[in-house]
């Protein structure tokens, strides 16, 4: 028997141990859980986990909440509050959250050295979060027609919005960047026009799907540059709060996650949501890596490095 | 003995200086009571709406907090503190945020204790599915509201309106003042100026007036009006019984005739005209002979007859425009004017002296009497009233002499 979370995905059935929801909530957290709890019974009810849900997390979520069922554990999903990086840092490091999918940051990693953030470093995205494509103007298209190597990056301007870490990859690799305060309309498309950028990179999936549609309808100036694709290590591990409460939960998924992989499942549901770059748009562009001062692939280990994308050995 | 000392006359103020004067003490008493009262009031009602304005500015920047606070940005969270310490109302502002566990202040250091409105309130992040997350506590001290400032507040606004309504009160007093005090007043001066004779429409000026206004001052004005004209019949009353009076004086109450009164001014006006139209006239003076013997045997009833006789024939005897007085006695004198030639004076001696001796008849008597006349032509024999009667007396007693 299946059993769904709050936002009606079937999650498998549940298994193992169940502690109460109680144990599992700070108590001085003013999270007001009344309508998670009012539909759960009171005893033996799998406990309910505050858990980061996005759009384009759907894979992430999925890939946790089976390593949980088959780590064995049984639990309800309840969404964590949307934020920006700085808040879902502090939520899952106070115990608010319990478990979310972000990249690994600097401060991320800092905060598992200091033993106030758990990491599970499985790469949900498979590495690709790491591919970048530029967009630029349309006009500009074939700019980047003649670059090959990182040095020759270095003629450009790039923007990034203000705080991104790619902004300290791109400055390490030498290539100027430039930091903006909003990104999310396209609005970089006038600075480009004003001389002041040449090239703003983005993910490589995110904008072909969803960014370059979305910008082009402000700014249809704006196109993806057919020539290049940046990439460093760049992963979407899965973050487990460091309190006593998630000890279980943490123990869970690192058990979860190893039989995933093992047992290929980690790929087939991976597969149900995300799919591979299309050949096409890979096999036109040269492939730029670049280092990522702050970690390099070895952040994943070895046994489940082999779930990084490689569009080489595709 | 009473001295009474000479007071100096009290300066001139119209009714409009002394009404604005008389209304200015009360007026300000009012505004200052008033003032008190206002002030009080607006005292605590300024405590009162600076409580709820403290209030609002502190939920307001709390609202503006949550966004930043929620982000974790305490750049932009200190710049709304700053923001919120810099108000005037503001001394100092406070925010505990929890994402980093700072605490934010800006502004003077925060008093823990003292009569300063402290104001504090939790920052609430509500999401999507109306969650709450506490994200921090917003501290702001306030100054503390002083009666002086909150009075001075109150105060000067104040002041301005009872300035504007204290000209405006003045201006339409001036103009309310002229219409119904001073432009009537006006008007029932110059009526009693004209005078309260009646003009072509059968009503004087100041009755006219006293019509207009059925008013106070129209009773004045009726009071006025009426005192004038008892006054005037006083003065009627007065002239009528000079004139009795003067009549008496000039008159000789047996004969009716003028006396020497008469005599002296008609004389000189006589004289004047003859001087001016060059035209003679001449006085004659009449003495009655043979009167005092009558007098003596017939009683003075029949000498009062023999005068009231004589002096109608003269009358009788000369023009209307001549004039016939007694001078006393048994004498009489009469002014002729225009007398041209010597014949004629003459003949009008010898025709009054006729005209006396006729005889007169009285109590079963025939009585007779006869007159010495001497004239006195003027201006050849004078040219004063004096001169005149002195050359006619001695012409009458040469006259007299020669019978």
């Amino acid at each position: 028997m299946g059993f769904q979370d709050t936002r009606g995905n079937m999650l498998p059935p549940p298994s193992g141990r169940a502690r109460g929801p109680r144990a599992l909530l700070r108590r001085h957290t003013v999270l007001v859980l009344v309508l998670a709890l009012s539909g759960l019974p009171a005893a033996g009810a799998p406990p309910v986990l505050v858990v980061q849900n996005e759009a384009h997390l759907q894979h992430a979520r999925a890939l946790v909440g089976a390593a949980l069922e088959i780590g064995g554990m049984s639990a309800v999903f309840v969404d964590a509050p949307k934020g920006n990086e700085r808040r879902n840092l502090h939520m899952i490091s106070a115990g608010h959250t319990h478990i979310d999918m972000m990249p690994a940051t600097p401060a991320r990693l800092r905060l598992v050295r200091a033993g106030r953030l758990r990491m599970i470093p499985v790469p949900l995205d498979r590495g690709l979060l790491g591919y970048r494509v530029n967009l630029l103007l349309a006009s500009q298209r074939d700019k980047l027609a003649r670059v090959r190597t990182a040095s020759d990056l270095r003629g450009f301007n790039m923007g990034q919005n203000i705080g991104w870490m790619d902004v300290e990859i791109y400055r390490h690799a030498g290539i100027p960047t430039k930091e903006i305060k909003d990104w999310a309309d396209g609005e970089f498309a006038l600075q480009m026009e004003a001389g002041l950028l040449d090239l703003f990179p983005l993910g490589l999936e995110e904008t072909l799907t969803h960014f370059l549609p979305h910008f082009r309808k402000t700014y249809p100036q704006l196109t993806v540059d057919p020539h290049l694709i940046v990439r460093y290590p760049w992963f979407r591990f899965v973050w487990v709060s460091p309190k006593a409460d998630a000890d279980e939960v943490h123990a869970a998924l690192r058990r979860g996650f190893d039989r995933l992989i093992a047992s290929g499942e980690f790929l087939r549901i991976w597969s149900r949501y995300r799919r591979p770059p299309a050949a096409d748009v890979l096999r036109d562009r040269v492939i730029i890596d670049i280092d990522n001062p702050f970690y390099g692939p070895g952040l994943v280990p070895s046994a489940w490095r082999h779930l990084l994308f490689r569009p080489e050995v595709r | 003995m009473t001295v009474v000392a000479d007071r100096p006359p009290l300066p001139r103020r119209s009714l409009y200086q002394q009404f604005v004067r008389q209304l200015l003490v009360p007026l300000l008493l009012a505004f200052a009571l008033a003032t008190t009262g206002t002030v009080l009031i607006g005292y605590h009602a300024e405590q009162s709406k600076g409580a709820t304005e403290r209030r609002k500015t502190v939920d307001t920047f709390a609202q503006s907090l949550v966004k930043p606070l929620w982000d974790c940005d305490n750049a932009t969270a200190q710049g709304i503190v700053d923001a919120l310490a810099h108000l005037p109302a503001v001394a100092a502002a406070r925010l505990t945020e929890r994402c980093q566990e700072q605490r934010l202040a800006s502004g003077t250091q925060m008093l823990e204790s003292g009569d300063a409105p402290r104001y504090r309130t939790a920052i609430v992040y509500r999401d999507e599915r109306s969650r709450q997350f506490d994200v921090g506590e917003l501290e702001v001290q306030f100054h503390p509201t002083s009666i002086i400032t909150a009075a001075l507040e109150v105060l000067w606004r104040y002041l301005v309106l009872f300035f504007a309504l204290l000209g405006v009160m003045l201006a339409g007093t001036l103009i309310v003042f002229r219409r119904t005090i001073s432009e009537p007043l006006d008007r029932f001066r110059a009526a009693i100026r004209t005078g309260i004779e009646p003009d072509r429409s059968g009503t004087s000026p100041l009755e006219q007036e006293i019509r207009r206004h059925n008013d106070e001052l129209g009773d004045v004005m009726q009071a006025y009006d009426e005192l004038m004209l008892e006054l005037t019949k006083v003065i009627g009353q007065l002239r009528e019984n000079e004139q009795a009076l003067m009549q008496t004086v000039r008159r000789d109450p047996l004969t009716g005739l003028g006396n020497r009164l008469v005599l002296e001014e008609e004389l000189e006006r006589a004289l004047r005209r003859a001087q001016r139209h060059r035209k003679p006239g001449c006085v004659l003076l009449i003495d009655l002979n043979g009167f005092k013997p009558i007098n003596d045997t017939h009683g003075h009833a029949a000498g009062d007859r023999i005068l009231q006789e004589t002096a109608r024939r003269l009358q009788a005897g000369v023009r209307h425009s001549d004039t016939v007085v007694r001078l006393g006695g048994d004498e009489f004198v009469v002014i002729v004017e225009n007398l041209h030639g010597d014949n004629t004076l003459q003949a009008l001696i010898d025709k009054l002296g006729e005209a006396i001796a006729q005889p007169q008849e009285y109590a079963g008597h025939i009585l007779s009497v006869g007159a010495s006349i001497g004239a006195a032509r003027f201006p050849d024999d004078g040219t004063t009233s004096a001169a005149l009667l002195v050359h006619a007396d001695r012409a009458m007693y040469a006259r007299k002499s020669r019978r």
